[in-house]
């Protein structure tokens, strides 16, 4: 399915609100339509990538549960 | 799907209109002027152009680290820079800028604070729990663009030199320049 992953982002063990912060910083780097894969163990971690694409119009391509902590998002930038 | 709540029914952002948020911080705690900075450095990840207040104690956490004893607060002239008034300062000025605690390493906490055991304790579970020391937080709000202003009053009262005493860029502003901030922003909370 991720054929073409543009940028990779590992954020575990760091907490609310760092996940956030480092995932805008990532997505600002990028150009529209280009993908993310962000990693994190945070157990708000989910939610809180969810709530920053619902806010900045990016969409959840796929999730992945990795293990019992760790969750990987894949997120395409919006226009 | 994203699960549906409250902010679904808000309009989506764009490049050209953003939110705008505020954020008052009065207090000179640890706690206090901690989730300031999680929620303005937050805010402006998700995409609000977050603007930070700080008056009277509030500043210290944006001011060079300095221990009680520092020569840099009892042996120092006051200073000049932006907002000051140096004509009409009192010597007890001195010694509201020497008891005053300098830099986000030596705020205390507002409860527990225990001589300066709470601090030392809130930061080592921080460490352990992967959040970001203030220091830190206050370096990635400044460089996600969130702006700073101190209180004018604030830096002349307390014999703040801006910009040489700040560890970040902060403008020195009223009440009139806070009024139209607020009037035209989304979230306006007060610490």
């Amino acid at each position: 399915m991720a054929d073409s992953i543009d940028k990779r982002l590992d954020v575990c063990g760091v907490c609310c609100p760092l996940p956030i912060i480092r995932l805008g910083e990532s997505i600002a780097a990028l150009k529209p339509g280009q993908t993310l894969e962000i990693m994190g163990n945070d157990p708000v971690f989910e939610a809180s990538v969810r709530d920053f694409c619902q806010a900045n119009g990016h969409t959840i391509l796929e999730v992945r549960r990795i293990d019992r902590r760790r969750i990987a998002m894949l997120i395409r930038v919006s226009a | 799907m994203p699960p549906v709540d409250s902010l679904s029914a808000a309009p989506q952002p764009s490049a050209k209109a953003r939110r705008k948020g505020t954020i008052l911080l009065v207090s000179g705690e640890l706690d206090k002027a901690l989730v300031a900075f999680e929620v303005a450095a937050g805010f402006q990840a998700m995409g609000m152009d977050m603007s930070m207040w700080f008056v009277l104690y509030g500043a210290n956490c944006l001011l060079k680290p300095r221990a009680l004893l520092s020569p840099a607060k009892w042996w120092r002239r006051l200073g000049a820079g932006a907002g000051r008034v140096p004509e009409t300062d009192v010597a007890l000025q001195h010694l509201v800028r020497g008891l005053n605690p300098a830099g986000a390493a030596h705020l205390p906490l507002s409860q527990l604070n225990l001589g300066g055991i709470g601090p030392w304790a809130v930061r080592r579970i921080m460490r352990a729990k992967g959040m970001a020391p203030l220091e830190d937080l206050i370096h990635r709000a400044r460089d996600l663009g969130v702006r700073f202003t101190i209180c004018q009053i604030c830096v002349d009262a307390m014999a703040f030199s801006v910009p040489d005493d700040l560890i970040v860029q902060a403008e020195v502003k009223g009440v009139s320049t806070y009024y139209l901030e607020v009037a035209a922003a989304d979230y306006n909370a007060a610490f």
